[in-house]
């Protein structure tokens, strides 16, 4: 049986291209293969976690306007985290990072926490979720 | 079951829109995947626009939305039917420099690409269904929750008392979701994800059958797989961000221009134009990519046909992306507040960055050390496409579409280093957060222009 004579520049050619090709389908594979382990760029889902939170407290807050925000959390990266977690949930209400609203929002990791100067306590929610209102003058 | 009916009806209306306006100069069926692949996006785009333009004289997102756009697609359906009957059927004139030997493994390679990534993007969307990273929920989930939640209260959104919220951010991915959920009748989860992992799979589309088009199929086949070997492209897919959209929309720009440049035919700059005008209504990005595109356009015309030529393409080109840049500039300037990278911004200190030689240098060197160390996942191909041009050789068959889509990506990055030069932010926090996404998306026309110049390696030519 007689093979085709393939010419070494024909050889060189598709050496060059096989390398090209299975290298990129490896690089493919291999980001696959990350996906699926510990390592995987996607991380674990923390966004449904805090739909959740605030899920009960959307009964009773308005369906448009401005809401303050509060939290206990210390850690600058984790509150700001927190804090657009929240607006995130509570959309379409426009959740302001501070306590000069009307209706206040209290994210808090202790319970204990859920004192906030003059505001006034309106209802307490599940998993630190906590709704204040302003004094009346 | 109603997510993929919308997915299926911005694809038809996609693909009849490309239809009516694609030249009748190539065969029927062997055009079907581009213009698919071009419609999956464009039709995306466009129904994003419509409903733009439903809440803007509507006043609210509702279901009655979905006649309009039932209407619109049966509209296209129909006139694209009646051309369809009363144009002479032609032959192909796509380029076959095609060894089928070799085929048949580039197909099943680019199918195991494909397939590998789509199942990546299944691990990554059950793992992170409202998108990865701050941009996909905090910026475009938020944008698309308060349009779909807020009925006539849909312009809240654009406030600027949330910080770094980014309301200035243009409008196709959030719209695109409100669609899909308003098929759904609620909010789906991971729908954001899913769009822009198609926008990926597109992208890989348009190259591999513009190259088909132009260069061979073999030429497609491996550009369409060295496409999906970047890894941030198959993140930023799977982490729902609008860079994957605009990525798409860049790509299909420059092969639409370059099959212009091949047959000489207007409609395909009428298409270049509304895939431009869809890049601006995806990312600001897309600004200056409508402007790098008609200045690369003038130097290449201008130096082979002159001045007039260049002014009746222009035209053409208008067409198409006017309408759409007309939408964005309705919503920058009525609705959405001046973008922080402008107002942030002051005489004094942008002509003290400008002055500081050492932000130059810091820059460049960040564009060079992601380009030569890459910091995506896998191994850095960069290497190997100029040992892989020195084997195979190179070609000028296409010299003009090379020199466009070249001086394209150059204006490109030359305009995204105005930006950090000038960045109201900290540079290096700024360069942090977005570099990779920037090199990402010039990476599928860096490929066709690679391939536009690289000689197909299975030439049965025995020299160097």
């Amino acid at each position: 049986m007689n093979f085709p004579t393939i010419g070494y520049a024909t050889r060189v050619k598709l050496g060059v291209l096989l390398l090209l090709v299975l290298t990129a389908l490896l690089n493919n594979l291999f980001f696959v293969r990350l996906t699926r382990s510990a390592s995987s760029p996607f991380g674990q889902d923390y966004v449904s976690p805090a739909d959740e939170r605030f899920a009960q407290l959307k009964t009773d807050l308005p369906a448009h306007g401005v809401v303050g925000y509060t939290s206990d959390e210390t850690d600058v990266n984790e509150r700001t985290k927190k804090y657009y977690l929240a607006q995130y949930a509570l959309a379409p209400l426009i959740v302001v990072n501070n306590t000069d609203q009307t209706l206040v929002i209290g994210d808090f990791n202790k319970q204990e926490s859920a004192v906030t100067g003059n505001l006034v306590l309106l209802k307490r929610f599940e998993n630190g979720v906590v709704l204040f209102r302003q004094p009346e003058k | 079951m109603m997510v993929l009916l919308s997915f299926l009806i911005a694809a038809i209306l996609g693909f009849f829109f490309i239809s009516l306006l694609w030249p009748n100069e190539s065969g029927f069926l062997s055009e079907i995947p581009i213009r698919f692949c071009l419609g999956l996006g464009v039709g995306s785009g466009l129904t994003s626009c419509l409903l733009f333009l439903w809440l803007v004289f509507y006043g609210q997102a509702d279901r009655k939305y979905l006649l309009l756009e039932g209407g619109v697609t049966a509209a296209l359906a129909v006139s694209y039917i009646l051309k369809r009957r009363r144009s002479p059927r032609s032959v192909s004139t796509s380029v076959n420099h095609s060894n089928g030997k070799y085929q048949w493994l580039l197909v099943a390679l680019l199918v195991l690409a494909v397939c590998a990534s789509i199942y990546a993007a299944i691990h990554a969307i059950i793992q992170q269904p409202h998108g990865n990273g701050w941009d996909a929920w905090a910026i475009y989930g938020v944008r698309a929750r308060a349009i779909f939640r807020g009925g006539a209260g849909w312009r809240d959104t654009f406030s600027t008392l949330i910080p770094w919220s980014h309301p200035d951010y243009p409008l196709l991915l959030p719209l695109s979701t409100v669609r899909i959920w308003l098929y759904a009748g609620g909010e789906v989860k991971a729908v954001q994800s899913i769009l822009t992992v198609s926008y990926a799979l597109a992208t890989v589309g348009v190259v591999t059958f513009g190259l088909k088009r132009l260069r061979g199929f073999e030429q497609g086949l491996i550009a369409g797989i060295l496409v999906l070997s970047l890894s941030t492209l198959l993140t930023y897919a799977g982490s729902a961000y609008a860079d994957v959209p605009v990525t798409f929309f860049f790509t299909a720009t420059l092969v639409l221009f370059a099959l212009h440049h091949a047959t000489t035919h207007a409609n395909y700059l009428v298409l270049a134009g509304v895939t431009a005008g869809l890049a601006a209504w995806t990312k600001n990005e897309g600004l200056l990519f409508v402007a790098a595109c008609a200045a690369a356009h003038l130097v290449v015309v201008l130096r082979t046909q002159g001045v007039k030529a260049y002014l009746r393409q222009l035209r053409f080109f208008a067409y198409g992306v006017v309408p759409l840049l007309a939408i964005g500039l309705y919503f920058k300037t009525q609705l959405a507040p001046p973008s922080e990278l402008v107002t942030a911004m002051s005489n004094q200190s942008t002509a003290a960055k400008l002055l500081d030689f050492r932000r130059y240098i810091f820059i460049a060197r960040s564009f060079y050390w992601e380009l030569i160390y890459y910091t995506g996942r896998g191994i850095n191909l960069t290497y190997l496409l100029p040992l892989y041009l020195l084997c195979v050789g190179v070609t000028l068959k296409h010299k003009w579409t090379i020199l466009q889509v070249g001086l394209t990506l150059l204006l490109m990055f030359a305009g995204y280093f105005w930006v950090y030069l000038t960045t109201p932010y900290d540079v290096a926090f700024h360069i942090k957060f977005s570099i990779d996404r920037l090199m990402m998306q010039q990476w599928p026309s860096f490929v066709f222009l690679f391939f536009l110049m690289a000689m197909p390696a299975t030439d049965n030519t025995d020299q160097f």
